[in-house]
């Protein structure tokens, strides 16, 4: 089991980071972490060497945070693994002249982490997840669909509307800031409400 | 419409995902069309930063050493699955189910057959099994007996009471290590005696 050590244990890091996004505080996060090192631990034999071992994990912890999920709704607990999503009124932009004019220096200059976090927490669990993997962990689409159990397409399409949703959210936050000053278009019309997400772990 | 379709493609183009024809197509259509150019420095702006963003959230160090430990200790103790265990598991169930098979196949009746063991009593033996003293069972005397090397408790018959008398004359038999050739009803564990003979275990000298 060295090889376990020595390859699966270094990606703690990468599954606390994951495990925490979901999960939303720490505590579960750590469960989180060891309950998917120590499943991992036990199906190591399973593991395909040459394929990407954070994908492999991130399949377990994703399954193991599902599980948890669907128990605690069962057991009528108030889930803090809940989706952020409902109540929050989401934009998506389609005129490009709502850009700011130069985004590095917005995005890197105005825009600071606690906002951004607050963005993220906002996307629903489903459009979260592929920022995760694919920008954040650098992952390609086809591990991205490994990991979600989505085909590849889906990966491409959900991102496009999870960095729709995020750009939106940040525009808003411009406009806020007064360093844009046009209106961006509600995603959905007002009379549809804000969109739902993360469904797919309660079903 | 046709901005949509292209902006989906745009990512994949900026993620390296697409495949070379679509890629070209992509770039071809990017530079002529300002809108698409935007979009794209702004995905681009957009990925960095949350690359960057991704480190704000880390796994604090004692948290990691604490986990790694854990998982160190209990999947020391934890049972790994290895596919060599199910052919144990197999044969340990074929035996399970064949052992009781053959016995309860075997006829009612004494079989010829010799045994090893030590000469013990059998009341002194199940009542140090149950936590009691020697000899409170058998105040009357000693019920002879072999446990042999599996634990398994015989009883002497004691029909054949002359040769097993014999025996008993000798001094110190128990405890002794014996072969006893004779017959054994397996059902009851009782063993019949025709000769005994005393194993000498045989220790190294200088």
């Amino acid at each position: 089991m060295e090889e376990f050590y020595e390859s699966i244990l270094p990606l703690t890091n990468n599954l606390y980071r994951y495990a925490y996004r979901l999960a939303r505080n720490e505590r579960d996060a750590e469960d989180l972490v060891q309950d998917t090192l120590l499943r991992a631990y036990t199906k190591f034999d399973q593991y395909q060497s040459g394929t990407s071992p954070l994908a492999w994990l991130l399949v377990i912890q994703r399954s193991i945070f599902i599980n948890k999920y669907r128990k605690k709704k069962r057991e009528g607990h108030s889930v803090s693994l809940d989706d952020a999503a409902s109540g929050v009124d989401r934009i998506m932009p389609t005129d490009h002249r709502d850009l700011p004019a130069q985004p590095d220096d917005f995005l890197f200059r105005e825009v600071i982490d606690a906002e951004l976090k607050e963005a993220l927490e906002k996307l629903p669990k489903h459009y979260l997840e592929v920022i995760l993997l694919v920008d954040m962990e650098e992952m390609s689409y086809r591990d991205t669909a490994d990991v979600l159990n989505i085909p590849t397409g889906t990966v491409m399409s959900r991102l496009h509307r999870a960095r729709k949703i995020l750009q939106g959210q940040l525009q808003d936050l411009a406009r806020k800031k007064g360093i844009v000053k046009s209106k961006v278009r509600p995603l959905y019309p007002a009379e549809e409400g804000p969109m739902k997400g993360g469904t797919q772990y309660g079903t | 419409m046709e901005h949509n379709y292209w902006e989906e493609r745009i990512q994949g183009y900026m993620d390296n995902e697409l495949p070379p024809a679509d890629h070209t197509a992509v770039k071809n259509h990017i530079e002529g069309c300002s809108a698409c150019t935007a979009q794209l420095e702004y995905f681009r702006c957009l990925k960095k930063r949350l690359r960057l963003h991704r480190d704000t959230v880390a796994i604090p160090q004692c948290v990691e050493q604490r986990i790694i430990e854990n998982v160190k200790k209990k999947s020391r103790r934890r049972f790994v699955w290895k596919p060599a265990y199910s052919l144990a598991m197999a044969a340990v169930a074929v035996l399970a189910i064949a052992l009781p098979l053959q016995l309860r196949e075997l006829p009612y009746c004494f079989v010829n057959c010799d045994i090893k063991g030590r000469i013990t009593c059998t009341d002194c033996e199940i009542a140090t099994k149950a936590g009691m003293q020697a000899g409170d069972f058998c105040s009357r005397g000693h019920n002879p007996g072999l446990i042999d090397e599996d634990g398994r408790i015989y009883r002497i018959a004691l029909d054949k009471e002359e040769r097993w008398e014999n025996f008993m004359k000798r001094e110190g038999y128990y405890g002794k290590l014996v072969e006893i050739q004779g017959d054994i009803l397996h059902q009851e564990n009782l063993v019949r005696v025709d000769r005994v003979r005393e194993l000498v275990v045989e220790t190294a000298s200088l």
